[in-house]
């Protein structure tokens, strides 16, 4: 169903429950043949000085009226062949006034107080029994008495005297109508206010809900006050309550109905489901309207608020037809804005709003113009219970269908929030992926220029080093051997400086003393490792263990090569300071003064002050050599 | 009176290393070489047919097998023969594999001649060398992480040491000589030899089982042999 054709049958269902109420204002009707529309009238109770009146008569219209509370007395003849056999009624299908009925000097009953000041009643049938046995054959009398304010409503609606059983069926549905529903509609009221009066608490934030809640209790006690025959507290007290409760509900309508009807609302803007940012969805389902919220209550207050006054001027000052024009111009306004409102609620709802006041006028002023179309009929039903009730359920509907859209949109927010959510945790995982893979792939790199050069320097130097002994011709089997030998060691201090070792020093001089035993031991050559359990020495990466491995080796290769050593002592103490590694042989030592260094004593150098630590050479021509290396805490 | 000989049995794909080692062991006094061969098959065949040698150096890849095989399978014709890998360095994970086939030792390819002859030599003569490398190994493989290895996992790792082994093990690890370990867990230098033996033969026998059943598989024992 589309929003323009659900509008159409918002504003339908409005316009057809007026219907309703217009037919069963004929319906309730009495029945013609047991109507009176004609009665003697006067201010007192004197036979003689009755005038003939038609039915309903308006006091206001009646140039003999003054102010202030006054009494009419009604007197009504019928004549009868004889006494009739079954039960009897005298039923005033509308009366506002205070009523009491005597037939034939016998009292009838009452509908109203009569002391002063005069009570003011809502609308309601008077339905008196008037017993077979109180009428006699021939002439009977009827007398009414009527209290009320002329100005205000003072009027003798046209009655109906039969048998009951003819004026019952018209009773009961004008009853139903008049009285028994718009009672059930008050009662409503009263549960949608407790409703509503528990989602105000415990969402304060939305005031609308606070609003309504206020609104259908204010209505629902306007009814009830409005319903009191006999007010407990003194009539004009009563009054103005009553009065007052009419205008709080109006209040706290007004006060709702922008924030009811978004600023948008009232100009056809897509549908929020439609929106495609679920956002903005959430959004303009939010308690306040974005955009410019004062234009919809200036909006209202400005086209609804002059004809309002208008009209209740106009039917003040007796200019019935005025007042009907400002009233229609009100019902015209109210529904020309429904019919652009985008939303069936919304729709519903200014409908309703644009009936409120009419249908409150059209109660009080009973404009005999519409009578006299048979718009209405001589006695009209109350409007306004009924324009209320609307208003409030619209008013109800709407925030519950905003509640469901707050819901919908909420969940289409979360719904994207946890694909925004994937998406975010994927793209992160893929960076995250990313720039692990490249750090990944910069450790190989790092390590395998690592490798390259220490191979270079390693390896490659020995291997270049037997290359051009051979192509030189010099290719004494001892010395290729050496030359061989040497970058095997160097591939085996390589390999052993990549085994893990765990930031343990030991595990690295274990692994130098196990490679270098076997060595001196076949070469004639005493080894004395003194090795303490050395605390753990972070940050031992391969490349630190791989200088370490080569200074010793480099110390170890010097000692064996140029001193000629015949015992080695390999020693490693933990001191305070830090490590101290020291490599000692009993060769023949020389003058580190005078002697020019070599590659082998830059390189040593080199790697002490790559790994930290501090190197001392000493040693003295005939004395071997000692070579101390500090390797401090981190 | 000419001193003991013993036959070395050599098994070496890599004709060039072969060659090498068959030399330095002809030329080594007290060993003789028995036969210098390339592959598992010719191994086996050899061993089915000949008295079993003193020693083995077997090298562990071969075209068609591992050397373990044939640790395994002298290990199980007599135990008075010592089996030794030939490995290269950096190579601890396969020598204490052949370990727990029954190897006592291992001896470097590259290593020189007298360091060969000089191992073959303390093999013969009892020592079971274990370097601090294929310490740390063992250790890595034995520990036990508590919380990560799942149950089967870690019951597989268990490790077969005593408190007391482990101690030895994790010292020899850290590159201290027997007699250091002696004074650092107050023991004679001797039990420490002991110990080292026992981490030896428990290597071994952690694998028997398995060893066995293979044999059995293989054909190679009776079902009733204990």
């Amino acid at each position: 169903m589309t929003a323009g054709r659900r509008r159409v049958l918002a504003l339908a269902a409005a316009l057809g429950l007026l219907l309703v109420l217009l037919l069963g204002e004929q319906a309730a009707a009495p029945p013609a043949a047991w109507r009176i529309e004609q009665a003697a009238a006067g201010a007192v109770l004197d036979d003689e000085r009755l005038q003939p009146q038609p039915l309903p008569h308006r006091w206001r219209d009646d140039p003999a009226a003054g102010s202030g509370p006054a009494t009419r007395w009604y007197r009504l003849e019928r004549r009868l062949a004889q006494a009739p056999d079954e039960p009897q009624v005298v039923y005033l299908p509308l009366l506002r006034d205070n009523a009491a009925a005597y037939l034939n000097g016998r009292f009838l009953g009452q509908g109203g107080p009569f002391a002063d000041p005069v009570a003011r009643l809502g609308a309601r049938p008077l339905w008196l029994p008037a017993p077979a046995a109180l009428w006699q054959a021939g002439d009977n009398r009827l007398y009414l008495l009527l209290k009320a304010d002329p100005a205000w409503r003072g009027q003798m609606p046209a009655l109906a005297v039969g048998p009951e059983s003819a004026l019952q069926p018209a009773w009961r549905l004008r009853e139903a109508l008049a009285v028994t529903l718009p009672q059930v509609l008050a009662t409503a009221g009263g549960v949608l206010a407790l409703t509503m009066g528990v989602l105000a608490a415990y969402r304060r934030r939305e005031r609308a809900y606070a609003l309504l809640a206020l609104a259908a209790a204010a209505a629902a006690a306007a009814a009830y006050a409005g319903g009191v025959v006999e007010p407990p507290l003194s009539p004009p007290v009563w009054a103005l309550l009553a009065a007052a409760l009419s205008g709080a509900t109006l209040a706290a309508l007004g006060a709702l109905m922008p924030r009811l009807v978004p600023a948008q609302g009232v100009a056809p803007v897509p549908a929020q489901g439609a929106s495609p940012v679920p956002l903005r969805a959430l959004a303009q389902a939010g308690p306040r309207p974005p955009g410019r919220p004062w234009r919809v209550p200036v909006g209202l207050v400005a086209g609804w608020l002059p004809p309002a006054m208008a009209m209740a001027a106009a039917a003040a000052a007796g200019a019935d037809a005025a007042a009907l024009a400002a009233g229609l111009l009100l019902l015209a306004g109210g529904l020309w804005l429904a019919l652009r409102a985008w939303q069936a609620a919304d729709a519903a709802l200014l409908a309703a709003a644009a009936f409120v006041l009419p249908a409150a006028a059209l109660d009080v002023l009973r404009l005999p113009p519409l009578q006299a179309v048979a718009l209405t009929g001589a006695e009209p039903l109350p409007l306004q219970p009924y324009a209320l009730g609307l208003l409030l359920g619209a008013a109800a509907w709407r925030l519950l269908l905003r509640f469901i859209e707050t819901l919908n949109a909420v969940e289409l927010l979360n719904i994207d929030l946890e694909a925004l959510v994937q998406a975010r945790t994927a793209e992160l995982q893929t960076q995250f992926d990313r720039v692990r893979e490249l750090e990944r792939r910069q450790v190989v790199a790092d390590e395998r220029e690592r490798l390259m050069r220490d191979m270079h320097d390693g390896v490659g130097g020995h291997l270049v080093a037997v290359l051009a002994m051979i192509e030189g011709g010099r290719s004494e089997p001892a010395q290729l051997t050496r030359a061989v030998r040497d970058a095997l060691d160097d591939m085996r201090l390589m390999i052993d400086s990549l085994e893990p070792v765990d930031d343990d020093l030991n595990a690295v001089l274990a692994s130098f003393h196990d490679r270098l035993a076997p060595r001196l031991q076949a070469a004639r050559v005493q080894l004395h490792a003194e090795v303490d359990l050395l605390p753990p020495t972070p940050g031992l990466t391969p490349a630190r263990v791989l200088h370490i491995l080569r200074m010793l080796q480099e110390a170890v290769g010097n000692a064996l090569r140029h001193g000629q050593a015949r015992t080695l002592w390999i020693e490693a103490r933990a001191q305070a300071d830090g490590v101290h590694l020291s490599v000692r042989d009993d060769g023949c030592g020389f003058d580190p003064a005078r002697v020019r260094p070599g590659r082998g004593l830059k390189n040593l150098r080199r790697r002490s002050e790559a790994v930290g630590a501090r190197l001392h050479i000493d040693s003295r021509p005939g004395a071997g050599c000692r070579i101390d290396w500090v390797l401090p805490h981190a | 009176m000419q001193p003991a000989m013993h036959r070395v049995l050599l098994l070496e794909d890599d004709p060039v290393t072969r060659d090498r080692l068959a030399a330095i062991v002809q030329a080594a006094p007290g060993l003789v070489l028995a036969a210098a061969l390339a592959d598992v098959r010719s191994a086996l065949a050899w061993l089915a047919a000949h008295d079993p040698p003193r020693v083995l150096l077997a090298d562990l890849q071969l075209p068609d097998g591992s050397g373990i095989d044939v640790i395994r399978r002298l290990r199980q014709l007599t135990p008075v023969s010592d089996a030794m890998v030939i490995s290269v360095f950096g190579d601890e994970a396969h020598v204490v594999g052949a370990i727990e086939a029954g190897a006592t030792g291992y001896l470097l390819k590259d290593a020189a001649a007298d360091e060969i002859a000089q191992a073959v030599h303390r093999l013969i003569a009892g020592e079971s060398p274990i370097s601090s490398a294929i310490a740390r190994h063992l250790l890595r493989r034995w520990q036990v992480p508590a919380a990560a290895a799942p149950a089967a996992a870690a019951a597989e790792v268990a490790s077969p040491l005593t408190p007391r082994e482990r101690e030895v093990l994790q010292l020899i690890a850290k590159g201290l000589s027997y007699q250091h370990i002696a004074q650092a867990l107050q023991m004679s230098p001797h039990t420490v030899t002991t110990h080292i033996k026992q981490i030896y033969r428990k290597l071994e026998v952690h694998s028997r089982g398995e060893a066995v059943f293979e044999a059995l598989q293989l054909g190679l024992l009776p079902p009733s042999a204990p």
